[in-house]
């Protein structure tokens, strides 16, 4: 069976390819139309799946949408009707919008697509939880689902068993700890639905004094169950998230791109520590209704990798499995694995190791496109060995890597396809890298390890801990911190991606820079700078490369310099 | 020409929507008002499943 899942319509338009239950290919649509988080229709994504296996859409037999329009637009239309008469804005807004393409998704599939066959149209949350736990190694699983909104639910409990997945428990619109944590985002000057990891990364240089006031934001249930205490926010009637009274309460927001001052900083510590009470609280209730340790989660609150880090001694669970795409995209990956069990009529088991799965480019195309630019000089590896040599010997020296190998990654995280590399000592190598990336010094930056020596360098649940999406933050020991001092945050934490054979070369090169180093840990951040997708393309790569302070630039077997 | 068109256009299309907004949304909201239930005092906020399966409507856009 052929089929193709999509998200599109509110943020991270992707499609995803199934065959045979294996997954082919997924890509998000903003790395070819460049917009970040795009959310139009991902034609341009669908195209490559069916193009990266030569297959046409007559050759696909189901379409799987990631969630039901007719069912959002009902809970847009109440929305209207219980803020009225504050919401007319908005609506002016919406209801062309909505009428003009986002209600028409089974018409843009038939007419502009040109399928015929059928079309499944999976719930937003049963397309999360679909992706969270098919794509995990487990056969029972409890499986918590939790975002800002897709139709009406905002946080599901599930349990996964022998294939099948059974909803326990929802809470519905507004009621939502995605759409509180984006609430935060907006009042310390961030951009919703993209800057909430900031929030997270800022959070560790205050304390949360502001927890109590939060509260009064929200009522919550021993059992981890909660209400929006819908007098402090104005997301339902207008396009702000927060109102005059969650000023008041709070203070002045701050106005993006102003100063950071300390009282950003511990509320930002603030709603990090209320949203993880509540996380756990709500997880220890999962608990109790599934009786398994294995968990799965998704959702874009799923990707709050500080909070995922404490799962293993705040809760019950001992596995845990969030996918790389826990967000929207991944969404359309859950869609096509649901319809495909739905379709089958029998068990789907995808366990996804690896989410190398986007687009790649030839040498000789990047070097076309390299030889249009007189200021750069490359030479050509024959032998991976020798490339895998030279470029751990200059990161061992302190040079700064923008690495484009293979097939892209599926999902927000550089995985080691298309990252920028350094080594993670000493501290000033991430100001380097701050200033490569054009980012907030604040920001920390991910190490990848290799999985084998993980227990050394981090607290782990276990020896040879496995996370390889990078989706989850550890207390770095403190004898190592020192070998990691560019990545080790202000709470002494660091997002980690550990990394084995199934990471091919990017493995082979950590193994390399680790004989040289006796560091078994590399700096790995997207290779993109601020505001733009991930490079897609050779010839972004070589554009960021030209325009920073990069030093080396690694296309395949091609490494580039500059004159 | 074509811009005057598109922005008398425009233009309509705000009037009608303002139109459906002020009486239709309107009077939605007064049904609502009168019908919508009163929120009790809770032990849970969770609503739970009572059939504990999937509805099987994947073909539905609703």
């Amino acid at each position: 069976m052929k089929i193709l899942g999509v998200s599109s319509f509110y943020h991270d338009s992707a499609a995803a390819l199934f065959i045979d239950g294996k997954l082919i290919s997924a890509i998000e649509e903003e790395r070819f139309s460049r917009v970040k988080h795009d959310n139009q229709f991902p034609f341009k994504a669908i195209q490559y799946c069916l193009d990266s296996v030569g297959l046409t859409i007559d050759d696909i037999d189901a379409v799987a949408y990631y969630e039901k329009p007719l069912r959002k637009f009902e809970r847009l239309l109440e929305t209207f009707v219980e803020t009225y008469p504050f919401a007319l804005k908005p609506f002016l807004q919406a209801i062309p919008d909505w009428l003009g393409q986002k209600i028409n998704v089974e018409d843009i599939i038939r007419k502009n697509v040109g399928f015929t066959k059928r079309i499944y149209f999976v719930s937003h949350h049963l397309s999360h939880a679909s992706a969270a736990y098919y794509s995990s190694l487990f056969k029972t699983a409890a499986i918590l689902t939790i975002d800002g909104v897709g139709e009406y639910q905002t946080t599901g409990l599930w349990k996964g068993d022998g294939g099948t997945l059974s909803p326990l428990a929802r809470i519905d619109f507004p009621h939502s700890i995605g759409l509180l944590y984006s609430t935060f985002t907006a009042y310390l000057g961030f951009k919703v639905n993209e800057d909430e990891y900031k929030v997270m990364g800022l959070s560790a240089y205050g304390s949360p004094e502001y927890v109590e006031d939060i509260y009064h934001l929200i009522r919550v249930k021993p059992d981890g169950s909660f209400r929006l205490n819908m007098e402090y926010f104005s997301f339902r009637e207008g396009f702000r998230m927060f109102n005059d009274k969650f000023i008041s309460l709070l203070g002045q927001p701050r106005i993006p791109g102003g100063k950071i001052e300390q009282r950003h900083k511990d509320i930002a510590a603030s709603i990090q520590k209320v949203v993880e009470e509540l996380l756990f609280a709500m997880l220890h209730h999962l608990f109790s209704l599934t009786h398994t340790t294995n968990l799965c989660m998704s959702g874009g609150v799923a990707l709050n990798a500080l909070a995922n880090g404490k799962i293993y001694t705040r809760t019950p669970f001992k596995h845990v499995h969030i996918l790389g795409a826990a967000g929207d995209s991944g969404a359309a990956l859950g869609a096509a694995l649901y319809g495909m069990r739905h379709g089958q009529k029998k068990e789907v088991n995808a366990p996804i190791t690896s989410l190398y799965t986007g687009s790649s480019y030839s040498n000789e195309s990047a070097e076309s496109v390299l030889k249009t630019y007189p200021g750069l000089r490359y030479r050509i590896y024959d032998a991976e060995q020798d490339l895998i040599q030279e470029v751990a010997a200059l990161l061992s020296k302190g040079k700064i890597v923008g690495w484009f190998w293979g097939k892209t990654e599926f999902g927000p995280r550089a995985l080691g396809a298309r990252s920028i590399l350094s080594k993670p000592s000493p501290r000033i190598m991430k100001d380097n890298m701050n200033k490569i990336k054009r980012r907030e010094e604040f920001r920390p930056f991910a190490g990848s390890i290799l999985q084998e020596h993980v227990h050394e360098y981090f607290y782990t649940p276990e020896k040879k801990y496995y996370s390889p999406f990078m989706n989850v933050c550890l207390v770095v020991r403190e004898k190592k911190r020192n070998e990691l001092a560019a990545i080790v945050h202000a709470d002494n934490t660091c997002r980690i991606q550990t990394v084995n054979i199934d990471n091919g070369r990017y493995y082979r090169l950590i193994k390399e820079y680790y004989r040289l180093t006796g560091v078994p840990c590399i700096l790995n951040t997207s290779f993109n700078v601020m505001g733009e997708p991930i490079v897609e393309h050779p010839r972004q790569a070589i554009e960021d490369f030209v325009h920073s302070r990069m030093d080396i630039l690694v296309l395949n077997n091609l490494v580039v310099t500059k004159r | 020409m074509i811009a005057l068109f598109k922005r008398l256009n425009a233009w309509f299309i705000s009037f009608v929507l303002i139109g459906v907004y002020g009486i239709g949304v309107g009077l939605a909201r007064l049904i609502y008002m009168f019908s919508a239930p009163k929120e009790t005092k809770k032990d849970s906020y969770w609503v739970y499943e009572t059939k504990r399966r999937i509805p099987d409507d994947v073909f539905s856009a609703y």
